[in-house]
């Protein structure tokens, strides 16, 4: 594996994975190669982080999992957004877009803010 | 998602399985993953290493999973059953709501029986469970002479005061010879010597005094809150005469004044000085002489009373190591030779020695536990009352529970139902119970007439409520659980198809009422005479002070046969030798009125 891959900041990769269930109920293996193939191979979630992370957003509840069989008829873990989760989702998604928003700011300024007032 | 296939239903038939679930659950991911690869034209066992190499530490992986697996499996579990057991509860108000006059009568008859049994536990905790209110009362030690009359069967028991009671000389002697104990003390139990008319400041009062020998309360362990105890010189022929006031006596006669210290005192138109002022906590009533109460403390000035008889009763303190067999074997050897030096000793003073918390409460040791299965039983005959109630009233709700055993409830369900009302019912009883045993338990504490000893310092305390609680679940499971067994057992269709009304009950239904009536029956039986010799543990109440309230002479009428009973009826102290005494008061079991006396209780009081 490259270190030019983005290391993801901690916390977000559950919220990769909740909008990964976003469009329905996937197992494990299909949530990484889902991440993968949206982010253009550039995020590349490890297996020994997705399962933890996904057994602790099932015990919050974000999550429920099924079994149930895969494409190939091998019998996988599906896991579900709960109505939680989702709600959950909407909560990060707005948190993580502020702070990609304010960083962006910071980043991309090409001059010093005014000065201020009083 | 495809659908799950039918056999994938009884893989959990076992019970859940968390740690399998995430072996399956990590294989199926190397496994795609090798598919994947091979698509792309790696062979199998290249795809399949460089999947594993991929994953890492599949095993710490694994471990994590199986951990939370785990941790999700009991939170589960925990939530249904939590879940359920709102449910329950809210359906169990729901129907005692319903239910009103059952749900009220039972928790008031719950209350009764929960009260009554707090209530005598307080007590029996207070006298034969908790230790003495001194410090290291392990150590005290109480010494009876009569060893040989009692064992003889010529004693009055050992109540009898003159049997327990030494001379002044033999007091003396053991004090000085004995080696088991760090100090050894006396009073004079006949607390009718000990009547003084206080006059001076405000009216003239009787009061109660008992006469304690120097080293009393250094010996009890017990320090005088205010002032300071007796010195040498009170307590000597001819010294100035002190007075130690007990803690009641000085708030009421002298309202807590601190002043009254070193002042005198004038009794029986003798001048005593206040040396102090015992702590509230101390109450030589509800130790040594349950019910009475006793004013002030006057140093017992031996020397007058060497000519007196028997008029000292010994309490010692073992030295530390020291064991009241030792001290036991002892006395066995110092009393005879005593005896041998002193022709004109009446008795041989042969003493049994018993731990003091023995003599405090080891007479009503057996009609307290009597007293304590009698409660007990009562709460029986309530559960069987109760359980009979719970019956009476599942035949008319058969259909409801037949209804929901047919849409799935287990019987395990229905039984918790059962038991959730009865521990809903039970607990309303027992803190209705419990503010009843308060109330009781602090009337009681107050009568200081009744002849229980250490009765000021009965309470409802940490153990108390433990017991409650004990006894709470123990009803709870019982009256709960009866009809539960019984309904669930029952054959559902037909309660199905009765009609909801008039539910004949089945032979089992018969079968156990029956059972619970005989049982209620014989348990009555056993209380009624368990109850008539219980009462004599309260009939130590006595029929009023009668005072002799006549002016004081130049001495105080001791001697004069009194009306009062029990302790003070042997008032004649000064001629009494164990011989004499024990013609002179009943000792066949009767008091000298012929009423026979309670010999269980111990005290016979009027």
């Amino acid at each position: 594996m490259d270190k030019t891959q983005l290391e993801l900041i901690r916390g977000t990769l559950d919220v990769l994975i909740l909008k990964a269930l976003a469009w329905g109920p996937l197992h494990g293996y299909a949530i990484t190669s889902l991440i993968r193939r949206q982010t253009d191979d550039a995020l590349l979630v490890e297996e020994g982080t997705l399962y933890p992370a996904l057994w602790r957003l099932e015990k919050q509840g974000w999550v429920e999992a099924e079994w149930g069989l895969s494409a190939n008829n091998r019998k996988a873990k599906y896991y579900g957004l709960t109505a939680n989760g989702r709600r959950h989702l909407r909560a990060e998604t707005r948190t993580w877009e502020a702070y990609a928003a304010a960083v962006g700011k910071m980043l991309n300024a090409t001059s010093p803010p005014l000065a201020e007032e009083g | 998602m495809p659908k799950i296939p039918m056999w994938r239903r009884y893989a959990r038939l076992l019970g859940p399985d968390p740690a399998a679930d995430v072996k399956d659950e990590l294989r199926f991911h190397i496994d795609a993953k090798v598919d994947d690869l091979v698509e792309q034209g790696w062979s199998r066992h290249e795809a399949r290493h460089e999947a594993e190499r991929q994953f890492g530490d599949i095993q710490s992986v694994q471990d994590a999973g199986e951990r939370l697996g785990r941790e999700m499996d009991r939170n589960m579990r925990n939530r249904d059953f939590w879940g359920a057991c709102a449910q329950d509860f809210r359906y169990s108000l729901r129907t005692l709501r319903k239910d009103r006059g059952f749900a009220i009568i039972t928790v008031l008859i719950l209350a009764l029986g929960i009260a009554a049994n707090t209530a005598v536990f307080s007590v029996v905790n207070t006298v034969l469970l908790r230790p003495l209110p001194f410090p290291e009362s392990e150590r005290l030690a109480w010494l009876a002479s009569g060893r040989d009359l009692i064992r003889k069967g010529t004693g009055g028991g050992g109540d009898d005061l003159s049997n327990i009671t030494y001379t002044v000389a033999a007091f003396e002697e053991f004090q000085r010879h004995n080696q088991s104990f760090q100090q050894v003390t006396s009073y004079n139990p006949f607390l009718a010597n000990g009547e003084f008319l206080l006059t001076g400041q405000g009216e003239p009062q009787i009061v109660d005094a008992v006469l304690v020998a120097e080293n009393f309360f250094p010996t009890l362990g017990v320090e005088p809150m205010l002032g300071r105890n007796f010195l040498p010189q009170e307590c000597r022929k001819g010294g100035t005469p002190a007075v130690l006031l007990s803690h009641a006596f000085w708030q009421r006669r002298f309202a807590g004044d601190p002043a009254i210290l070193g002042q005198a005192i004038t009794m029986d138109k003798q001048s005593f000085t206040v040396a102090g002022v015992l702590p509230p906590t101390f109450d030589f009533g509800a130790v040594f002489s349950p019910g009475t109460k006793i004013d002030v403390y006057v140093p017992a000035v031996l020397d007058n009373m060497r000519n007196w008889g028997n008029t000292l009763a010994m309490v010692g303190r073992l030295k530390p190591g020291s064991s009241i067999a030792q001290a036991q074997a002892e006395a066995d050897i110092l009393f005879p030779q005593f005896k041998a030096a002193h022709k004109e000793w009446w008795g041989d003073y042969v003493s049994r020695i018993t731990g003091l918390k023995e003599f405090v409460s080891g007479k009503l040791r057996r009609s307290l536990i009597v007293l304590w299965s009698a409660v007990g039983l009562i709460l029986l005959i309530v559960c069987v009352n109760l359980s009979n109630l719970m019956l009476a009233r599942a035949a008319t709700r058969s259909r409801e529970f037949a209804l929901r055993s047919a849409l799935g409830a287990g019987r395990g369900r229905l039984i918790r139902q059962l038991l959730t009302e009865s521990l809903i019912l039970s607990s309303a009883g027992a803190s209705l119970g419990l503010g009843l045993a308060f109330a009781l338990t602090a009337y009681l504490a107050r009568q200081g007439s009744i002849a229980l000893p250490l009765l000021n310092s009965v309470r409802v305390d940490g153990a108390a409520l433990l017991w409650t609680l004990l006894i709470t679940v123990a009803v709870t499971v019982i009256f709960g659980l009866t009809p539960g067994l019984n309904i669930s057992s029952r054959n559902l269709q037909g309660a199905l198809k009765d009609s909801g009304r008039g539910t004949t009950a089945g032979q089992t239904h018969e079968r156990l009422r029956a059972t619970l009536v005989i049982s209620e029956v014989a348990l009555s039986c056993v209380l009624s005479p368990g109850d008539v010799a219980q009462r004599g543990v309260y009939s130590g109440r006595r029929g009023g002070r009668r005072r002799r309230y006549a002016p004081a002479g130049p001495e105080p009428q001791l001697g004069v046969p009194r009306q009062r009973q029990g302790l003070r009826q042997r008032g004649d102290s000064r001629c009494t030798g164990p011989d004499r005494d024990a013609g002179l008061s009943g000792s066949n079991g009767h008091a000298p009125d012929g009423r026979p006396r309670l010999l269980l209780a111990g005290w016979s009081e009027e």
